[in-house]
């Protein structure tokens, strides 16, 4: 991740609140093109990063970087990039889908199909001339994901976009997130508290957890960490078992497949040296992980 | 100027079909109808006391109208302030509004110009309707156009310090509820505020008691403190609304 352009930077961000540290030194990497899932439980301290990542709340130290750029010192030149969902999202019940996007549309100063272009995109073309108080939650997430999107933004923030959505809702907006890095080349930070939701739409994790980031990395990385064990099978299978003894690894024969643990074995390490020594290995895969179990040891929260 | 601009039509946008409109508007006429029962009714009465020798017919309707008005404008300005405010608070705008690319700065001055502008309308619609009421109970003397004039501006320049005071506490207090009731208190309170004029000078609810084009009524009250305490109000409010955070 350290070579890839970074859309969000931060560098020590901390916000407190009467000697509360909500967010405590902070160093959040989103990676261009990225869908990036800021995932934590309740009151750790994501929507609190995500109001400062907009600068509607001030660090208490540290900085923000967004596309390179120091938020403080650019603010409006960054927001112009940078479309946004910060918890329920927030409309004039008395007025129309149309009329609500109109005032974001007028204040940005975009062309007028630009709100029909994003009531096509969340599915929302037909009910643009219905009052927002006939709306669904579900209906009203999505208008809110279509007020992000107006004036292709190329940063997507959404706080809890599925929040309070029945399994059909949640399904749907799922979808529609996933569609967005291709459809609108923008990068997509997306927070929950929710695992699994989180496990089927980001492609990268940031798990904060009482202000402070535990981890971060690809989901690939994560349930990495998770990883149960490694079964290898591998010819001659007693002579390979002995040589990766001899290199240090934990191996134990289980009928013809090796396995060694999963957590902290370098799995393309191990295929290089089988196959480097001469080793035939016609087999490789990983036992995965529970991935509720990694996020639970990782905040502490398990027995 | 421009984003200034469609900030301030973006908040006329927000309030289609609010429930301010008709207020704004059916104030003026409820004052008015009053006025003109008033009038209607006691004519000769009102023109015959002592008190009201040597004045014509439009600055006795002026005088009668005023006391009722003095108290009507404050209390639609300050839900007019309320309103605006309340709005972004019930709907949680702040924080989408915040978010996009627009100054600070400009987003407050937009709600007090959106305020201040409602209640110009209020103001002016209270003229016309004064003038409609002369012309209906036929006075016999030409309209007293500076009287009018003078009236209408001193109104506009004394609801500058309550708009500005209101929207400053509107957009400090996370609840523009509370802000309502200090307001409706103020107003209820102007009247004793403002038999000191040493201390009317500095409650914004008092100042549009002083606007009625009248000797004995120092108007200064209402048109120079009127004036820099809203032109206070509105630097404060600015000032803190740069700082405020959205949670």
């Amino acid at each position: 991740m350290a070579e890839a352009e970074l859309v969000i930077e931060t560098r020590g961000l901390t916000k407190v609140f009467n000697r509360f540290a909500a967010v405590e030194d902070l160093d959040l990497r989103v990676p261009r093109g990225a869908l990036y899932g800021f995932l934590g439980p309740n009151g750790a301290g994501k929507s609190t990063t995500i109001r400062m990542l907009l600068g509607l709340m001030g660090p208490t130290s540290g900085t923000i970087h967004l596309f390179n750029r120091e938020l403080a010192k650019h603010r409006l030149e960054i927001l112009r990039r940078v479309g946004s969902l910060v918890e329920a999202p927030s409309y004039y019940e008395h007025l129309t889908a149309f009329e609500n996007l109109e005032i974001t549309r007028r204040i940005l100063q975009l062309p007028k199909g630009e709100i029909d272009k994003a009531l096509e995109i969340v599915k929302l073309a037909k009910w643009k001339n219905q009052r927002v108080r006939e709306f669904s939650l579900g209906m009203k997430q999505r208008l809110g994901i279509a007020q992000a999107l107006l004036g292709k933004r190329e940063l997507l923030i959404l706080d809890e976009p599925t929040n309070g959505l029945d399994p059909a809702g949640v399904r749907e907006i799922r979808e529609l997130i996933v569609s967005l890095p291709e459809r609108m080349n923008a990068t997509v930070l997306i927070s929950s508290h929710i695992l699994s939701e989180i496990e089927l739409i980001a492609d990268h994790v940031g798990i904060i957890h009482q202000g402070k980031l535990l981890f971060q990395g690809t989901l690939a990385e994560l349930k990495a960490r998770g990883r149960e064990e490694i079964i290898i099978k591998a010819n001659p299978l007693r002579q390979a078992a002995e040589f990766l003894k001899g290199k240090g690894y934990a191996v134990a024969i289980k009928g013809d497949k090796l396995c060694l643990p999963g957590k902290n074995t370098d799995l393309e390490a191990v295929n290089r040296e089988l196959v480097l020594k001469g080793f035939g290995v016609s087999h490789l895969s990983e036992r995965p992980g529970n991935l509720e179990d990694i996020f639970l040891q990782l905040t502490g929260e398990v027995a | 100027m421009g984003e200034y601009f469609r900030l301030v039509m973006a908040e006329f946008l927000k309030q289609k079909r609010s429930f301010l409109w008709p207020v704004v508007l059916a104030t003026p006429l409820l004052g008015a109808f009053l006025s003109f029962c008033n009038l209607f009714l006691r004519y000769d009465y009102l023109m015959g006391l002592e008190a009201n020798q040597g004045l014509t017919p439009w600055q006795v309707l002026l005088f009668q109208h005023h006391f009722l008005w003095a108290f009507l404008l404050p209390l639609v300005a300050t839900i007019t302030a309320s309103q605006v405010h309340h709005l972004e608070y019930r709907s949680r705008g702040w924080k989408q509004v915040l978010a996009l690319p627009v100054s600070r700065a400009k987003v407050y001055l937009a709600k007090w110009s959106a305020v201040f502008l409602l209640n110009i309308l209020l103001i002016v619609g209270n003229s016309i309707c004064l003038l409609l009421i002369g012309k209906a109970l036929g006075f016999p003397e030409t309209l007293d156009v500076n009287l009018l004039a003078s009236y209408t501006a001193y109104q506009i320049l004394a609801i500058t310090s309550l708009i500005g005071l209101q929207c400053w506490l509107n957009s400090s207090l996370s609840n523009a509820n509370v802000a309502l009731a200090i307001g409706f208190v103020g107003v209820a309170s102007s009247l004793f505020f403002a038999q000191s004029e040493r201390l009317a000078k500095f409650i914004p609810y008092a100042h549009s008691l002083y606007t009625l084009p009248e000797p004995t009524i120092n108007n200064a009250i209402a048109l120079y403190y009127g004036l820099c305490c809203g032109l206070l109000f509105l630097g404060l409010g600015t000032m803190y609304f740069q700082w405020k955070e959205i949670c």
